[in-house]
């Protein structure tokens, strides 16, 4: 006894085979659409086979299409895919342009994908290109010989500057400009 | 600390004519500055990055814009990217906000863009389909206040087919539009 | 895991020692500071459930600077569980009691009151004065900055430097010095 299907799946993003690496291969390989003649909820899937069919098959010419006709049962897409997926879904009611939609859906995605809930949203081989990062990473080099504690690792050096400092300068410049500036001498 | 630091720098001792790989930024250049004016610097910089660009001695990376959210992708890289983007399955496509483009030793970071035409990123859409159905279920205690909603979002796939820094840097920007 | 890996997986997640000096700072703006590194937020890497605090060593608390009166104003309660244990006991108390006792206290109120603040704290290490034993400050590697710049005072200033120091103006002739 298990309890596996209970819970949805959870899983990471994969492309079987390697896929759109060379070349993009369409991963719908056959469609099935069993329908009955007569049902009325199957009046839209009807509509389909009668109009969009053949073009469907036409322009797909990597998919199956398989009818299957059955007496008073309701209408019904099966899919399936080359990675072995294989996806059920049901059509009862569904109007003619709601179901051009879901075969859509049917045909563009590559597998059961609404089965498992993706955990993380890219996959790479290469998590890292230029190094990983390390506690050394973008220190200054001078801390490696450094004896600490020292007061030009430790003191604050993003204070704005403070008057005292501004002053000074202020009197560096005039001293370069005049020469003889009083001090407190 | 010291410990660890004295063990990798041994084996940063047997590595030093190695490759270097991943200790290679524990190894410390100690020659002599040379003392170049800031011009000659950045021109030699320049040459280097050029003379890296041609050789391709390492993988390339980006950072992409796409769909109000930023990528870092390389070769061969898988992407999901969700809500409604009209490229179908089988199209190949072109990333063009590139906002960082980088190999093992240098990066080119764009203001907020790298120039149009510097850098090529192309990429395939493989898959389009609906994601896995979310409950979004709210409830009060005390209250007579629930709601359940479902909800399930277009999710695209797309494959990295190559990151290639296509032309040099410095070059003047070709009008690729 | 290659040999290589395994270098890798150590040279990123090593612990690194700090040190950091309480001289003239306030110890609920620094404990902010510390607390950071103390469960490793500084890093890139960082994620609640990985262990990548580092060590941070204080030193000089006995040094440390209160705002205001709060030497005089702020209280520290104790409970001791007994009916009638509850004590308070004022900041300037507490630290002629011991003088590392405020900042640790800063810093462990800084953080969240979860299971891992006790295992968080384990990797504090504060001293009053400057002498720290050689086998805690051999590890040191690197110093966090201060958030104060320590003053300096006039008299402790050379006397050749004051009379170097820039004049603004002259007193008048008739000016009264007290």
């Amino acid at each position: 006894m298990s309890n596996k299907h209970l819970f949805l799946n959870s899983g990471f993003v994969r492309a079987p085979l390697q896929n759109g690496v060379g070349r993009y291969v369409c991963q719908l390989q056959r469609i099935v659409l069993k329908f009955c003649k007569t049902h009325g909820s199957c009046r839209g899937l009807r509509d389909f086979i009668e109009q969009d069919l053949v073009d469907f098959a036409k322009q797909n010419p990597g998919v199956v299409v398989y009818l299957k006709p059955r007496r008073h049962r309701g209408p019904v897409a099966v899919a399936e895919y080359l990675n072995g997926d294989r996806v059920w879904m049901n059509l009862a009611n569904k109007t003619h342009s709601e179901i051009t939609k879901w075969i859509e859906v049917l045909r563009t995605q590559q597998g059961d994908i609404a089965s498992t809930r993706l955990r993380k949203y890219q996959y790479t081989d290469h998590p890292s290109i230029q190094g990983p990062w390390t506690p050394f990473t973008f220190k200054n080099p001078e801390l490696n010989t450094a004896v600490l504690p020292d007061q030009k690792f430790g003191a604050n050096d993003r204070l704005p500057m403070s008057a005292t400092e501004q002053l000074r300068l202020m009197f560096e410049k005039q001293k370069l400009e005049e020469g003889d500036v009083k001090t407190a001498e | 600390m010291s410990v660890i630091r004295a063990g990798l720098q041994k084996i940063t001792n047997v590595l030093r004519n190695g490759p270097g790989g991943i200790l290679s930024r524990f190894i410390t250049n100690v020659a002599p500055v040379e003392r170049k004016s800031e011009a000659e610097t950045t021109k030699d910089v320049i040459a280097t990055c050029n003379k890296l660009i041609e050789e391709k001695p390492s993988r390339n990376f980006a950072i992409v814009h796409l769909l109000g959210k930023q990528w870092r992708v390389t070769d061969g890289d898988l992407l999901v990217v969700e809500g409604y983007w009209p490229p179908n399955i089988g199209d190949e496509i072109k990333l063009e906000k590139v906002l960082v483009a980088a190999t093992k030793d240098f990066s080119l970071i764009g203001r907020p863009l790298v120039q149009p035409g510097l850098v090529n990123v192309t990429a395939t859409v493989i898959s389009k389909g609906l994601s896995h159905t979310r409950t979004h279920f709210k409830k009060k205690r005390r209250k007579q206040f629930m709601r359940i909603n479902f909800q399930r979002a277009e999710q695209t796939m797309l494959r990295i087919n190559s990151v290639e820094i296509a032309s040099k840097i410095n070059e003047p920007a070709k009008n690729v539009f | 895991m290659s040999a290589f890996k395994r270098v890798q997986q150590w040279a990123t997640f090593a612990r690194t020692w700090h040190v950091f000096d309480c001289k003239w700072q306030d110890p609920y703006d620094s404990a902010q500071v510390i607390k950071k590194y103390l469960m490793g937020l500084h890093k890139p890497i960082y994620h609640p459930t990985n262990d990548c605090g580092d060590v941070v060593v204080c030193i000089n608390s006995r040094d440390i600077a209160l705002r205001g009166d709060e030497w005089r104003k702020r209280a520290y309660f104790h409970h001791t569980g007994y009916p009638g244990g509850a004590s308070w006991t004022l900041a300037w108390e507490l630290h002629n009691k011991d003088p590392t006792m405020i900042i640790r206290k800063a810093i462990y109120r800084s953080m969240k009151g979860n299971l891992q603040r006790r295992h968080t704290m384990e990797r504090l290490f504060i001293f009053p004065g400057e002498d720290v034993p050689q086998d805690i400050m051999q590890n040191v590697t690197n110093q966090i900055r201060q958030l104060r710049l320590v003053p300096t005072r006039l008299d402790h200033i050379p006397e050749e430097e004051v009379q170097k120091y820039p004049k603004v103006m002259d007193y008048p002739q008739d000016y009264v010095l007290k």
